[in-house]
Order: C-alpha cells, then structure tokens, then sequence
C-alpha cells in the first residue's frame, strides 16, 4: 500500500514536469515587450568593488529576474521608472530606480542587520530563519569547519555549539567521538543524538565487530569528509525536536553537504600538510629514580627482593634507561589532505563534484594510517518555471586503517630498565638474566586492519502543484560495510610459551533507506501567515555480519588466510530495524511579531513489542519579537533586535537495540560436538516501549548597535521518564536483569549563553567574536527502590548519572605511611567494604563548557583563533595506577611519597605487598583521591590565512590563492593530574597537537 | 479555498497511508540467526541443539567448569593461592564473604537451571518432536537440572528450587529447605534414569546417558546417608558393563573408558580450565594454586598417582606441587576433556556405602581395585569398620583430588571439616564457612534470600 502510493507521487513529480514547465511561464519572451522596453546591462560589486556573482536582480512587483554572472554582470529587459531589487546572500538588499541610464554599477554593502533575517535556519524538514525561529538550533558552517585540520568532522564540533558536548575517545585516527545533546537524558538507551545527513539518517553507533582495536570500535563518521559539509546545525529544543518524534529525545544533529552554486564554474584546490604528537601525558620515572624506589619498596616491605619478585633489581642492568613514553607514543604522526572541487551552474542546472584523500599516520614507532579517499557529487535542477526541482546528492567515501590491536601508552609504564627490545640476532628479545618480560615491540605486531566504505545518497524532488502547495519526496540511502581483521601472531608471545597464532576477521554490512513524502503549503491573509507541512517517513535499517574466530594455524605465515586455521568458529550479526512516522506542522506568522509553531508525530519502531509500537509526539513553541513593538522602538532604540521565545513538548528515545523484546533462542558460538547449540536469548518482556522525553525551553535574543552584538540565552528544561533501564533480577530467574520501563525520572537543565559581537568593522580591519557558554545540570529525581537495585552503587538521587561513589580517603598516615580511609560512620579503616562504605559522591559531568571564536581580518591576513573551556572533575593518574613501589613505573608525582614517621605527604610509602599494597589499591580504584580538576582551557585551533594580492593570482590566471598555517589542540591549561583531560584516562593516547600547513587555489 | 481541500485531502492520505502501512511495516521477523521459542521445540534438531546448548554453555566460562574446581580445592585442604587475587585467598583461608566475586560466580549456575527449566517446559509441550528423541531430550534436561541442584544445595544449604521460567514467579522465590531439592534431585534423576538410554546418544560420551544419571545418583543417597540406595545405584553402574579403570596415563584423556560422562572443550584455545588453572605458564612462574603440604603428605609412598597426576617445580628454594590430571594447557591437540563422572568414584561410592552397611570384605576389594591401579599394597579384608572407613576416606581424597570438588563436600558431609580445617587454617577457619555465603547482590536483588549463619 504505501509503496505505491509513494511510487504514485513520485511518478506523479516526473510526470508533470515538462508540460507545466510549458504552460505556466510568466517570463516575458522576445515579442511580447512593449516598445518602451529597455535592455538594461549592468554590474554588482560587493564593498571592495569586486564582482559578486549570483545575485538577485528582480523587477519589483514582477517574476521577472535575472541572476548575475561571474563577472558580476547581468542584463533585464525593464521599462525606466520601474524598481530593480538587487539581493545578495548577506548583503543588504537595494533598491535601484531605473532611469536612463542603461548601464549601471550596483554596489551592496555587507549586512549586519539583515544577517539575522537571511541566515536560513535549517529544522529538517523546513527552514525558517534565525530572526523567525521559534526553537533553538545552533549552527556551525563550512568556514569554522574548514579551519580545522580534522580527519572526523565530529572533531570540528568541540566547543562550537552550546549545548553541544562532544568528546573524543582517544588520539588515533579512527577514534569514536561521543557526542552529548544538553547532557544524559536516558540510563539505559542511547544517548546520542540523531544524525542525518541531507535528511539520510547516519549513525554514530560502531559497526565494529572486531573487538580488539588500538583505537576502540571504528567511527562512522570516520567516513564522512569534513571538507563536504556545508554546515551542521544542532537541534536542541522540543520546538526543534519534536517532529523528529520518538528519535528526538537526545538532539538531532543535521549535516548539509556541499551544493552546487549559480555561477561561473569555480575549481577549488585545497592541500594542506602537516605532523601531530601527542597533547600532554605525565613524565614518568628515570632509571635512578625507579630503580630507588624498587629498592626503598623492598627495604619498607623487610623483604629482599629475588629474580622473581624483581627480575629488575636482580636480573636487568639496572643503569639502562629507555624512555618507554618517548619509543611508544612519542612520534609525530603525518597529515595529508587535499580537496579538488568543481562547482557552478546556471538559473537551471546546478553541480557540485568534489574528491579528497585524506591519509593521517600515527604517534606510535611504525607504519600505521588512516588514508582516506572521497567522492562527493551534487546535482540540482529546476524547470524553467521554477515549479520543478530535483536534487541529487551522492557521496562515497572509502577509509582504511592500518593499526596494531593494543593502544601503546598502556605499556608506556613498563620498568625504564627493562631488557633490550632485541637480541643479538635482530630477534625480538624476551628475557635478560633469566628473568622473562613483555616486548612492548611484540604487540606492533598484532595488526587490526579495517576497510569502511561509505555510500550516501539522497534525492530531493519537489514539485509546486498549486501556488503555495508543494509536494516533496526525500528518498535516501545509506550503505556502510567495514571490513576488519585480527592477527595475532604466535611471534607476540615469549618463544616459551609456544604460543600458536590466532586471528578473527569481520565483515558487516549495515544498509538503510528512507523515504519520506511530504506536502507544504503557504499562504497569507494580510499580515497573516500560514505555513503548513504534512509528511510521513518509512525507514528501514539491516545489518548482516559474521565474524570468524580462526585459530590453531600452522604457521604466522597463514594467518590472513581463515582457511588454513585448524579451529574456526563464526558468529553472525543480523539486525532489522523498521521506522515509520507520519508528521506535520502548523506554522502562523503575525507580522513577524508574533509567531506559532505546532509540530507533531506518530511514530511507529520495530524495536518494541507488538502493541507497544506506536507513540504521538508533538511540540508548541511561540515567539514574541518585541524589537517589533512600537514602545520598544521608542523607548530603546539601540535595541534592534528582541526576540523572547518559549517551547513545551514530547519527544522519545528508542535507542534500545534491535529485537530485545522477543522470545527467542539464539546459536551458542561454540559448537559442541560440531553441533551450535542454541540458548535463550533473554528472558521475554514484550510490554516495554518509548522513554519520554519532555522539554521546556525559554530563550532570549537581543540584537544591539545595529545587531552588532547578539546575544542569546536559553534556559532548558529536560525531564526523562518511563526510563528503560536492565531492571536486576536474582540470577535464579536465568538472568540477571530484563528490560524494562521504569518509573525513573532523569532531568537535565541547563543555561545556554552565546554572545556574537562585530568589535571592529572596517574596510581594512575586521575583528568579531563568538562566545558560547552552557552551564549545564543533571540530576536523578526519582528512582524507586534504588537501594536495592542493580544500580545503588552508580547512581543516587539528586545528583548527577554521571557520579561514581567513592571511599573517602584521610591521606596519608604520618606515623606508618600508609593510606587511611573512612567507613560510612567515619571511623579510620584500612579495609573499606563495599557498598556500604563507598559513600563519597564526585560528579563527573561537566559543570561549563563553550567556546570563544575570534576572528581578525586586516588587508590580506586573517587569523581565526577558538579557545575550548570545560569545567569538570575526572579520575586522575591515581586511577587503575600500580602500587608505587611494585614493578612500574611511576610518574614522577610520587616522588614526594613518605619515607619516615612524621612526614605529612599525600603519596603514601613506596611498596610493594600489603598492607601498603592494599591501601594502594582502594586508593587508586575507589577513593575520592582519584578523583580531581580535569577542568582546561584550549588553545583548540588557529587558522592564519593570507590571500595573495589579486593583481598576483590574476597574472597566474586564478580567481584567488590563499596560503594558510592551521593548528589543532596547541596549547592546554589545566591542573589536570595525568595525561589529556578530555581522555581523563592516563593509559588512553591523548588527543594530538597538530600543525599543518597549506594552499588554496581557487581557478 | 481550493488548495484547502487539497491539503485535507492529502493530509488524510499521508496519515491513512502512515497507520494503515506501518502497522505491518513495522513488525519485523526473527532475525535469520534467533528461532522463535516456538519452533525450536517443534523440530527434533533444534530441540537438540538447545539441549547441546546447556553444555556448550555449562563448558564455555561457566562456574561449572571454571570455578567448582579451583573454588572447592581452595575451600578444603587441597590446594593454596600464591595469587594477589583477594577473592580466591578468601577462599583459601574459607574468609569469603557475602561480597566474594567467586561465590557470586558459582550463584550463576542458575543461568543453567533456567536453561534446562527452558528444555523440560518446551519438550513437554505437545509438539512434532519424534517420541525416542523427546525422551532423550527430557532426560538429559532432568539430569543437567539434578546436576545443577546438586552442587548448589550442597555449597550454599538451602537454595530456592526454580523448576519454571516465569521471571515474574522466579525472582520473589525464597529458600527451599535442603530435604526438599534432594527430593528434586532424586525425583528428576529417577525419571531421568527411566527415558534415557543406556546407550550415548552421540559418540565420546560427552552427553549423559542412563548410567550417568545413576552415577549422579549414587552419589546424592550416599550425601543422603541412603546406604543400600547408594550401593544399588553404584553397582548398577559398575555391573553395567560399559566402564573399565584405566591405566593412570589414560585416565584423564578424552576416549578413557572410565569416562561416564564428560563436557566436550569448546574454547578453542582451552582443552580444559584446570589445566589452564593448575599448570604454570612457564618453568619460572610459581603455580598460581599449588596443592597443599597437607595433601602432598596425605600420598603414600610409591603411589604412582603421584608421578602420574601431580607436577612440580623448583622456584628459588622452595618445591612447588601442582595438580597434572590434565595436562594440556592450549587448545590444541585436543586430547583432554571435561571429566564430571568417572568409574573411579562409583567404586568409592559402593566401598563406602557397603562398609556402612558391615560388608567390609566387599568394600575392601573395591578400595584395592583403585590402590592396585596405583602401585600400592593391597589392605586386608579385616579392617575394623572404623578403619575402612578411614581407608575409604583417604582413598578418595587422593584418587579424586581437585576433580570437582569431591574432598570438600566429603569434609562436610563426614563431619571433619572443622577438625580437619581447624587444625589446618587455625586462624581463620570457622564452622560457619562450610556454607558459602549467600551473595550479596542476589540478596539485594531479591530480598527474600536470607543469609547463611555467620556472614
């Protein structure tokens, strides 16, 4: 049924073209002008009297237009005494009166105030404008993009959005990057936001099934190349989200990807190149340092040490040094990246053809990368009449990464006088003196190699059946498959352990469309207008995968091949997921004073029960544009700009995972006797459905000084309940927990500042900065029984579900040396009891984050600085750390340990068994002397630009060559104890400072 | 007003179109790699496969296979930990607590109980399973259930007796008294015995069959002091004709004739857990759980089982014994399985039973067929019964040592654990530790659990 229905429309779209594109052309043709007619010729200049190409030029009052050429020149066929409006994208409109003269020179003056009228406002399935939108979305375009010399664009959004919290998970290329819209709505559930690509749902969610991988479970938006996007605007509201229904609970985060653009038909080079290394880890111990603190452990403990409580005391030379953080992530990684575009088009047709390679390799010794190739076409076409449009866009992407199963910097603390890497014969070495250890070279070479290619493609059809009614057809489609393999070859292990190979490949295909049919209409009662939009969205998502476990091969030789494996075993990734959704929205325009928007949504998931599949979502947001009002005209006149807004609505999240609601039972991966046996599955639940979402927002945007200074701020309210949590269960159910809605109740409030300001504007120098700040709060309100949940130790009411609960530490204890800690009465003990003693509550969600862009522009230079700031606590190098003392190394914090009774210190005595081992350890896993600042401020990216003179690009016939130095993660403050404070891990590769340097030719 | 009805007009197709699609759009089938409980049970192959599924599972990171061993050895006098691991010197020193890791584990052994609860209630279903494979299935599901039981009412007491699948009934069950899953046990290894065949169902007897059934049952009248039921049950066993002792190198490899029911390895790099456990990994390492001075004492001169199944290692000054029934620690060759069952036992079982009931004669010569096997004299007919059963004891601890745990429960089930342990472990044993401690978090999960004595 609706397969046809949506083949009838379709069909219907192509059908009609051509003969209304004949009849209806309101464009007067060779003859029908009447003799006073004037062919008028003329040109428009920007500011600086260079040529602007694609403007508007529209006989007032008529349809009648031209658009302007590369040289900025355009000709009309008008009468003298008629109005031209010239309109540029950012440029104030002008109005020319025709007079005699039939050869003019139009010059536009570069808007502030019209910014905020022309900038569109992408919502998804409509657009509006920043001045008339009615929610809250923050975009981020091309240009902030640009400067950055990212391999994943998620990269590119640190900082730049408020309420837009997003991390990288480690410094290799391929790293996920998680991504957090106004905080964690769900205990359970994604919290994600929705991706869509120009309207293809896109997914941040691993398709990784190779486990073991230096740099985690591959991003997907490892395969989407920055330099295509246009810009990505961040949906945050009820007003914004609420059409996006049960997947707006969490955000929705749209990418527009570049379009071709009216014009003389422009080629863009982009190449730029450049090195990495690591932002910040802590120094660690030299060999004199270690080798005192293995002997003062030793000599606390009254034990002596032997070759095998000490082979690096007894067995190593104890004088060799090697700096195990400089060999194994001290490198400087390389980056390459070019970008060819063709873009241009008539009124008609337009075209944009990109490709880009982009290759990053890595800290570590050896030849490891990510290289990237894409290919990114667009395609718009309109009838003559303009009531046709088509738009197809296509990108393809292929990314391989080459990289080693383990991260390096979890071996960066073996001992500094640890045996030579190799022996005599160039052999890996594995032991010295007797005394065995682990080759930090042995796991360069366990590779983990992944090949992900990426197919996204979108067509947009739209047609105006009536004037102000158009019907619109989204169509997508979305293809990833990732290839990976594991080689764990014999040769990584001690010789003495005859150790055989192992190996698992993976491949898995992950395949969606979309098709979403859509009608608008629009019209106007005096200062009355009417915007409706009516849709329904049909989605489909599958996975197929396998992954094969093969081991027992005859030699390493064989291990990429699964058929010489002597033992193999396969498990299989198979997931549908099926979406549906019918939408609409009622908008009402009063003047562009007053302003209604309703949006609303059924929606219907797979991923539930049957029954339990469907939900209405909807949204009211309303604004008031104050600036409008006569007594604020009056009475504030610098006031250009007031807008109070406000939105109330429901959204859901079903991030739940596919198929959790069935009875089923499913392949055990080892078979018995040659037989899969089969197990249950989980235990049967079919009544859970939807989390709910409801959001309140009030927002104010103020406008001064010529809408030189805008600011915003937003207030936010989020409350999630029917939360789905993994309810605990007594194992004597079979399992240990079931899905289930509970009467859970997670709120996330939150104060969003952004302040844009023009500090100086002039033809010669331009200085603007972009500010934005979110305070941001989580809290648990009610969660019953919580205390007897599976989740008492994680979480507590009133505060945050980013907490860990701690043991409470008292230092350092000047009589032994030894750590002390508090029970939950408060009485000293040196051995906690959990969960009981574990009282001590550290937030780990941050408090304020943002960013602050400032751009210079004088004469040919421009500079674009962003500094990131995110205030937040986080476990610090004490965190999994080894007993100081025991044989690792240590950072060279623990220097100031205690060494003799009286000594008031917070690092306790160097040892190596208990009770001091011990006390260690509840130190560093659960006390709140874990726990400390990870707040910083970042030199994020800076970009300096010089545009060579035009009369030098001119003499090599090009349109303009731009030079450019670029930077990322240059400089960090912060009293972070341990490696990078966004990682917060200390055995995790830190995020890389990088500098690159390039040209941009433009023909 | 014309576009008006237009938009009415396609509004109410579009939402048409939406309810009346999506209903069936999105209902989705099974995944191609999950089966409907349904027509698992509908169809002899897949209703063996699930009940393949119990020992796949009962093998792969199960405490079956992992921690019955290693955790009982520790708890009794057979083995110590020179590991750093809190939760197993708990168990050396019978310290554990409510929120030992390791008690925890061996508490999952429900997750099989649920499993074979899930076989019993889909094969009993009225269904297209052929009739011969409906009775094998059930038995083998009542046996794993038994099994199960067996070792969880012996390590913890009173345990709740889970006999269906219905979570909402299942997570509010409180204790069952000890008496009453015997009652289970026996009464499911009974009807067990009746629908399983003396016959193996596949090759390698590493699916039970109606002796292994028996073989369980022995044992649970002997824990039940139910002499004569016990001796009936071992001789049926031993007259079955299907068992002979092996020689000792034999004894633990996959095709011993011993074997009455084994779990077939099914990690790829395992052949079994102990041997992984026990053997260190290089001639340098110290064993991480070395047998105890008192256990390697407890051998008799020249008995071979010492050379045959015990390995040791020089490490510094000190001499390390460490259990070497099985051998192989990688998964390849795959040589060694899982032995729950073995002929041995029986034998030991009927010893003891017949020496309770004053046929020490009898008894005697079934010691001396083990103590031959082993190099060692044979005892006279004219024990004193006190000193069979001393013998009878002795015997098994060393012929059956960090195999399942028999010396533990034996500690318990003779009444000399506190004796025993007490002279061993003086500071930390205590006559409360014979009960492993109900876990915690199973207590908070389900606040009907009450908790042993003294934790």
């Amino acid at each position: 049924m609706k397969f046809i229905f949506v083949v009838a429309v379709t069909a219907c779209l192509y059908a009609n073209t051509g003969g209304f594109a004949q009849t209806i052309d309101v464009r007067p043709r060779s003859g029908d002008s009447a003799p006073t007619f004037i062919d008028l010729h003329g040109r428009v200049v920007d500011e600086n009297g260079k040529p602007l190409s694609g403007a508007t030029v529209t006989l007032k009052g008529t349809s009648i237009r031209a658009i302007t050429g590369s040289q900025g020149k355009f000709s009309i066929r008008a009468d003298s005494g008629q109005t031209l409006i010239v309109a540029n994208a950012g440029y104030d409109d002008r109005e020319i009166l025709i007079g005699p003269d039939n050869n003019l020179t139009i010059q536009l003056e570069l808007s502030l105030a019209s910014l905020l009228n022309t900038t569109v406002v992408n919502k998804g399935y409509y657009t509006t404008t920043q001045r008339l939108n009615t929610g809250n979305v923050s975009t981020i375009k091309a240009a902030e993009i640009e400067e950055q010399p990212v391999g994943n664009p998620l990269a590119a959004l640190e900082g730049r959005a408020p309420g837009l919290f997003v991390t990288q998970s480690n410094g290799l290329p391929g790293a996920g990057f998680s991504t957090q819209v106004r905080g964690q709505h769900s205990i359970l559930a994604g919290n994600g936001p929705l991706y869509l690509i120009d309207g293809v749902p896109f997914t941040n969610n691993s398709i990784s099934l190779v486990a073991i991988s230096a740099n985690g479970p591959q991003s997907p938006f490892n395969s989407i190349n920055p330099a295509d996007i246009e810009s990505v605007e961040v949906l945050k509201d009820a007003d914004a989200t609420a059409i996006y229904g049960s997947r707006g609970a969490n955000g929705v985060v749209l990418i527009t990807t570049k379009k071709g653009r009216t014009g003389k038909t422009k080629l863009e080079l982009n190449v730029y190149t450049g090195s990495g290394k690591i932002t910040r880890m802590q120094d660690l111990l030299n060999t004199r340092q270690y080798i005192q603190m293995r002997r003062e452990a030793f000599a606390n403990d009254n034990l002596s040490p032997d070759i095998y409580s000490a082979p690096d005391l007894t067995a190593w030379d104890t004088t060799r040094y090697t700096d195990w953080k400089r060999m194994l992530i001290g490198g400087t990684a390389h980056i390459t990246d070019a970008q060819a575009s063709l873009s241009g088009g008539n009124a008609q047709t337009q075209f944009f053809l990109g490709a880009g390679f982009h290759r990053e390799t890595t800290v570590f010794p050896g030849e490891f990368a990510d290289s990237r190739g894409a290919v990114h076409f667009n395609f718009t076409h309109s009838s003559p009449d303009d009531r046709f449009k088509a738009t197809l866009t296509v990108g393809y992407t292929t990314d391989k990464i080459n990289l080693i199963g383990q991260d390096l910097t979890n071996f960066i603390r073996l001992s500094p006088n640890a045996p030579a890497l190799y022996d005599t014969s160039g052999k890996l070495n594995w032991s010295e003196g007797g005394a065995g250890f682990s080759n930090p070279l042995a796991y360069l070479l366990q590779k983990s190699n992944a090949t992900a290619d990426n197919l996204l493609s979108n067509l947009v059809l739209r047609y105006q059946l009536l004037p102000g009614l158009d019907l619109k057809a989204n169509l997508g489609y979305n293809s990833m498959q990732l290839q990976q393999e594991f080689i764990y070859p014999g040769a990584s292990v001690d010789p003495m352990y005859n150790f055989t190979g192992f190996a698992e490949y993976s491949e898995n295909n992950f395949k969606s469309w979309i098709i979403e049919p859509q009608a608008e209409y629009g019209t106007s009662w005096g200062r009355v207008k009417l915007e409706l939009l009516a849709g329904t969205s049909f989605q489909q998502q599958r996975t197929n995968g396998s992954i094969t476990y093969a081991s027992n091969f005859s030699s390493d030789a064989l291990l990429g091949s699964p058929s010489a494996a002597g033992n193999v075993s396969v498990a299989n990734n198979n997931t549908l997921y099926r979406y549906q959704a019918g939408f609409g929205r009622i908008s009402l325009n009063w003047g562009d004073k007053y302003l209604l928007n309703l949006t609303g949504r059924r929606d219907g998931s797979s991923r539930f029960g049957p029954n339990r599949q469907f939900s209405n979502f909807g949204a009211i947001g309303a604004a008031w544009i104050f600036s409008k009002e006569a007594f604020i005209k009056d009475n504030l006149p610098a006031l250009k700009y007031g807008k109070l807004r406000g939105s109330f609505g429901i959204t859901g999240d079903d991030q739940i995972g596919d198929y959790q609601y069935l009875n089923t039972y499913i392949p055990n991966i080892y078979p018995y006797q040659g037989q899969a046996g089969l197990i249950p599955a989980q235990l049967y639940n079919p009544e859970y459905s939807w989390e709910t979402n409801r959001k309140l927002e009030l927002g104010l945007e103020l406008g001064f000084l010529d809408e030189r200074i805008v600011a915003t701020v937003s207030y936010y309210r989020d409350r999630s309940s029917n939360e789905l949590i993994n309810y605990t269960l007594p194992v004597q159910t079979g399992f240990n927990s079931i899905i289930r809605n509970f009467p859970a109740l997670v709120q996330n409030t939150g104060w969003e500042y952004q302040l844009n300001t023009t500090i100086i504007k002039t033809k010669r120098f331009t200085w603007n900065t972009s500010l934005n700040v979110t305070f941001s709060d989580n809290k648990l309100l009610e969660f019953p029984n919580l205390a007897s949940s599976a989740y008492a130790a994680n979480y507590a009411i009133g505060h945050s579900l980013s907490i860990v609960k701690l043991v409470h530490q008292t230092g350092v204890d000047p009589q032994t040396g030894i750590y002390h800690f508090t029970d939950k009465d408060g009485h000293l003990t040196s051995a906690p009891s959990f969960p009981d003693d574990y009282v001590v509550i550290k937030d780990l969600a941050p408090d304020l984050y943002g960013g602050l862009r400032s751009f210079f522009q004088y004469k040919n230079f421009s500079l674009s600085i962003f500094f990131q700031f995110v205030k937040q606590k986080g476990f610090s190098y004490v965190y999994n750390n080894p007993t100081p003392g025991s044989m690792s190394n240590q950072p060279a914090e623990v220097l100031h340990r205690w060494r003799k009774p009286g000594d008031i210190t917070d690092i306790q005595l160097y040892t190596t068994t208990n009770p001091g081992a011990a006390a260690y350890y509840y130190y560093s896993y659960s006390s709140d002397g874990a726990v400390g600042d990870a707040s910083f401020i970042r030199l994020k990216n800076a970009a300096l630009t010089y545009t060579l003179p035009a009369e030098w690009s001119g003499r090599i016939k090009t349109g303009s060559i731009k030079v450019f130095l670029q930077g990322l993660n240059l400089v960090t403050w912060t009293k972070y104890k341990g490696g990078d404070p966004e990682i917060r891990n200390s055995f995790t590769l830190p995020p890389l400072k990088i500098f690159t340097a390039g040209i941009n030719v433009i023909f | 007003m014309k576009p008006c009805v237009y938009l009415n007009g396609l509004y109410l197709v579009l939402l048409t179109t939406a309810l009346y699609g999506c209903k069936k759009f999105v209902e989705i089938p099974p995944p191609v790699n999950q089966l409907n409980i349904n027509s698992v049970f509908n169809d002899d192959k897949t209703a063996t496969a699930a009940v393949v599924g119990i020992y796949s599972d009962m093998e792969f990171s199960s405490p079956i296979s992992t921690y019955l061993t290693l955790l009982q050895g520790l708890s009794a006098d057979e083995l110590t930990s020179t590991s750093e691991d809190k939760g197993y010197l708990d168990f050396a020193g019978n310290t554990y607590m409510p929120n030992n890791p390791y008690a925890a584990a061996v508490w999952a052994i429900y997750v099989h109980i649920y499993k074979a609860n899930s076989c019993i209630e889909g094969i009993q279903h009225p269904g297209a399973l052929s009739e011969a494979t409906e009775d094998q299935l059930l038995g083998e599901a009542l046996f794993s259930r038994a099994f199960c039981y067996f070792y969880l009412v012996n390590l913890f007491g009173d345990v709740p007796l889970v006999t269906s699948t219905d979570y909402r009934i299942n997570d509010t069950l409180s204790r069952t008294p000890t008496s009453r899953v015997y009652q289970q046990i026996i009464t499911d290894l009974g009807n067990a015995q009746n629908l399983l065949k003396p016959a193996y169902p596949t090759e390698q007897r590493v699916r039970p069959n109606k002796w292994t059934a028996t073989a369980l049952l022995a044992r649970t009248y002997l824990y039940m002091s139910r002499w004569a039921d016990a001796e009936t049950q071992a001789s049926a066993v031993i007259n079955a004709g299907a068992y002979t002792l092996m020689g000792l190198d034999s004894v633990f490899l996959n095709f011993s004739n011993e074997t009455i029911w084994q779990l077939m390895p099914v990690n790829p790099y395992l052949n079994t857990q102990e041997a992984a456990f026990f053997i260190p990994g290089s001639p340098t390492q110290i064993p991480v759980y070395p047998l105890t001075g008192s256990l390697v004492k407890a051998f008799e001169s020249k008995d071979k089982r010492m050379q045959a199944w015990t390995g040791n290692t020089v490490i510094g000054s000190q001499l390390y014994y460490y259990p070497y029934k099985y051998k192989i620690t990688g998964g390849s060759p795959l040589n060694e399985y899982h032995i729950v069952f073995r002929l041995a036992e029986q034998y030991l079982i009927r010893a003891e039973a017949r020496i309770r009931r004053g046929n020490i004669a009898a008894a005697v010569q079934d010691i001396n067929k083990l103590r031959s096997r082993a190099g060692l004299k044979v005892l006279p007919t004219s024990l004193t019964k006190d000193q069979a059963i001393t013998a009878v004891q002795q015997e098994r601890r060393i012929e059956l040592f960090a195999e399942f745990g028999h010396r533990w429960l034996d500690l318990k089930r003779t009444g000399k654990a506190d004796a025993i342990l007490g002279a061993l472990k003086p500071s930390t044993w205590r006559a409360a530790a014979a009960l492993w401690p109900i876990p915690q978090a199973q207590r908070s999960a389900n606040p009907h659990l009450t908790q042993n004595n003294g934790y």
